[in-house]
């Protein structure tokens, strides 16, 4: 390698041994997130100048091992198999070095420069352990950096190492070769055996104050347990809402302002629509959705980084396994009461391809933010007295279909290896506040990029079916969206909502649910508050309870279908999951309407 | 003597002998940690269902019992 080139470093580690944090520490603003190419699995990199050399650092998902079995796993080896001068730093969490050294241990069988950065020094301390650092570097032949990465303590010493390394090229340690078991692997026993010869005389556990254990005696206890999960669960999305309520409120203020100004332009009717309808709508509805966003992957970034996620896997896990699937199901389970887009992005953290394809594909029964305001003006409507009943109803309808589904899909979906809970659970640690907010707005702006795009050009698509054929009224029954409505309005006779209105609004729901509302008040050319009374002349109360069961179970929001074809990698996916949706829809809201009407509702 | 891991008291700490899961499974559990000759540790029960919580290479890891199963290891008689 000449001395002018780009260095190139590749990031890797085990779960928890503050990788992010050290790429956070080391990058700084310049932290690019996608996805790796033709690939499920997240990808971080970023660009950093040092000493007139241009650093280029490529994180891997942290995973426990590269030995290619799951798909983040591929990923990292076959990076790592392309990359032939890299360096390779790994993240250590000294606290469990042993463990840490299975995976520097196949690195090395690869052939791979590695530095290796000893994190949670001082936590380690605390702990008893106690570690002669000079004398493990030595043993191992490899550089060893003490940091802190929560702090980005030590960078400049692990970048004249990067420096170092770039420079040279790399040396077989002289323990290596015999333990070899083919030519690039290792056997992990062989690893421990090295450890206990060669490195434990300078790694010593004295006394074993566990802080975790204690933690643990209250937050996985028999009798406290559930109180405390239940809790932690209400008050984030009390946290959620309350914070984003007001927020979302404000965005939709100011674009539906932008929208009244453009009509004092005084410009021609199309382009007048276009601007107001069509521009200020669609970004304005995309904006929305943000500030929920940001805070509901802000709340999962802190229980994620405080250790307290994996212990709510383990909570809910004997549920989970009686549907064939596990524990690790449930976060992105709750995150769809925000909203299926991040959801469906968090399904990231389920390790079993299987499992995370199920969670996938059931993820838009759970009832998101955006239906909400439906229940709510139809249940107020209709069911003044019960309207909290019905809302609930719903609610527990959707998670409960959500429960069916995945256990049809886990018998469907057949599994050679056994899927059963294999977690570890970290130690419990203070969060580090950058972290939260740099990765919850590294996935909000991930959300906008994808998610944005679709929802935006979804609303112009619908504009332009609502505004033609040209001079048209926007969105009535002459314009070509109304004319589709009439014609496939009859479908929903037999559901209790023929009339064409609610045809339409279901289509304009297909942008984003909470148009829904909005599309009636235009049709029947009403505001808000007259809705209330124009509704009821066009279904009676029966209708309305099972229209709602529709949009709750029907094909779920363009964004939500796009970002099912991007999570799943599958087309196949991305098609028949919105086909088979309507049709359950379509069933459940046949049975609500029939079974009412046999005891005597209407 | 030799027991399954599901088997073992709490507190108790015994030798992996065996593993004998499928093999994908057997190396997800290789590279936490858990592999023959390494020594775990039962720490608890998990509030609900057969999921137990072991202690291995001083890090914590959840099984449930339809892995724990398949897991032989050997505790050291003076401990029972």
């Amino acid at each position: 390698m000449s001395r002018d080139e780009d260095i190139n470093v590749v990031l890797t580690g085990n779960p928890n041994t503050g990788k992010t944090s050290l790429l956070n520490a080391l990058t700084g603003m310049s932290l690019h997130v996608g996805n790796w190419p033709g690939k499920t699995v997240e990808k971080k990199e970023g660009c950093i100048s040092y000493k007139n050399r241009t650093i280029n650092i490529i994180d891997l998902p942290g995973t426990y091992s590269i030995t290619p079995y799951s798909e983040e796993e591929k990923v990292s080896h076959n990076y790592l198999m392309a990359q032939t001068h890299a360096v390779i730093v790994q993240t250590i969490d000294v606290n469990a070095l042993e463990r840490n050294l299975l995976m520097t241990m196949e690195l090395l069988a690869l052939r791979k420069k590695v530095i290796l950065a000893f994190n949670f020094n001082k936590e380690a301390e605390r702990r008893g352990i106690r570690i002669d650092v000079p004398k493990i570097s030595e043993v191992l032949q490899i550089p060893v950096v003490v940091i802190e990465a929560n702090k980005g303590e030590n960078k400049e010493e692990l970048l004249e190492e990067i420096l170092k390394a770039a420079q040279s090229e790399f040396q077989m340690p002289y323990y290596l070769q015999e333990m070899l078991k083919e030519n690039y692997e290792i056997h992990h026993e062989i690893s421990i055996r090295f450890f206990k010869e060669k490195l434990k005389p300078f790694y010593s556990i004295e006394k074993t104050i566990q802080r975790t254990d204690r933690i643990d005696e209250i937050i996985l206890n028999k009798y406290t347990a559930f109180p405390i999960f239940l809790a932690i669960i209400f008050l984030m999305f009390e946290i959620t809402f309350t914070l984003s309520g007001p927020l979302i409120s404000a965005i939709r203020n100011i674009f539906d302002w932008m929208g009244g100004l453009v009509g004092f332009l005084k410009l021609p009717g199309l382009l007048s629509s276009f601007l107001s309808e069509g521009l200020l709508g669609g970004v304005g509805s995309v904006l929305a959705f943000t500030p929920l966003i940001f805070i509901l992957f802000l709340m999962i970034a802190l229980l994620e980084d405080s250790g307290y996620l994996g212990r709510t896997v383990v909570l809910v896990d004997p549920l989970f396994g009686k549907l064939g699937i596990t524990g690790r199901t449930f976060i992105p389970m709750i995150l769809g009461f925000g909203c299926n887009v991040p959801a469906i992005m968090a399904t990231r953290t389920i390790k079993d391809r299987r499992e995370r394809m199920i969670a996938i594909l059931t993820n838009s029964f759970i009832s998101c933010g955006a239906r909400l305001p439906v229940y709510l003006l139809f249940a107020g409507i209709f069911f003044p007295k019960h309207a909290v009943y019905i809302v609930m109803l719903l609610y527990l309808s959707g998670i409960s279909i959500t429960f069916i589904a995945s256990l049809i899909l886990s018998r469907l979906l057949q599994s050679q290896t056994q899927n059963s809970l294999i977690i570890e659970l970290p130690p419990y640690r203070k969060p580090s506040m950058t972290n939260v907010l740099k990765h919850a707005w590294y996935h909000t702006m991930e959300f906008l990029k994808k998610a944005g795009t679709i929802i935006f050009g979804s609303v112009l698509i619908i504009w332009t079916l609502a505004s033609l054929p040209a001079g048209v009224t926007y969105g009535s029954a002459e314009s070509v969206l109304g004319q589709l409505g009439h014609s496939i309005s009859p479908l929903f006779a037999p559901l209790g909502f023929g009339h064409w209105s609610f045809t339409v609004a279901l289509i304009f729901g297909l942008a984003s649910k909470e148009i829904i509302i909005g599309t009636l008040g235009t049709l029947y050319g009403v505001g808000q508050g007259a809705l209330i009374s124009a509704i009821p002349t066009h279904i009676t109360p029966l209708g309305a309870l099972s229209f709602m069961f529709f949009v709750l179970l029907y094909t779920p929001c363009l964004a939500t279908i796009a970002i099912i074809r991007q999570e799943s990698g599958s087309w196949k996916c991305a098609v028949l999951q919105p086909i088979v949706t309507i049709a359950i829809a379509w069933l459940v809201s046949f049975s609500v309407y029939h079974v009412g009407l046999l005891f005597g509702f209407h | 003597m030799i027991t399954t891991l599901n088997l073992i008291p709490t507190e108790t700490a015994g030798i992996i002998q065996e593993i004998t899961t499928d093999h994908v499974t057997k190396e997800r559990l290789e590279s936490l940690g858990l592999m023959s000759g390494v020594e775990i540790v039962f720490i608890r029960k998990a509030p609900l269902g057969s999921t137990r919580i072991y202690k291995c290479l001083n890090t914590l890891v959840a099984l449930r019992n339809d892995i724990a199963d398949k897991i032989l290891v050997e505790v050291p008689d003076e401990q029972r």
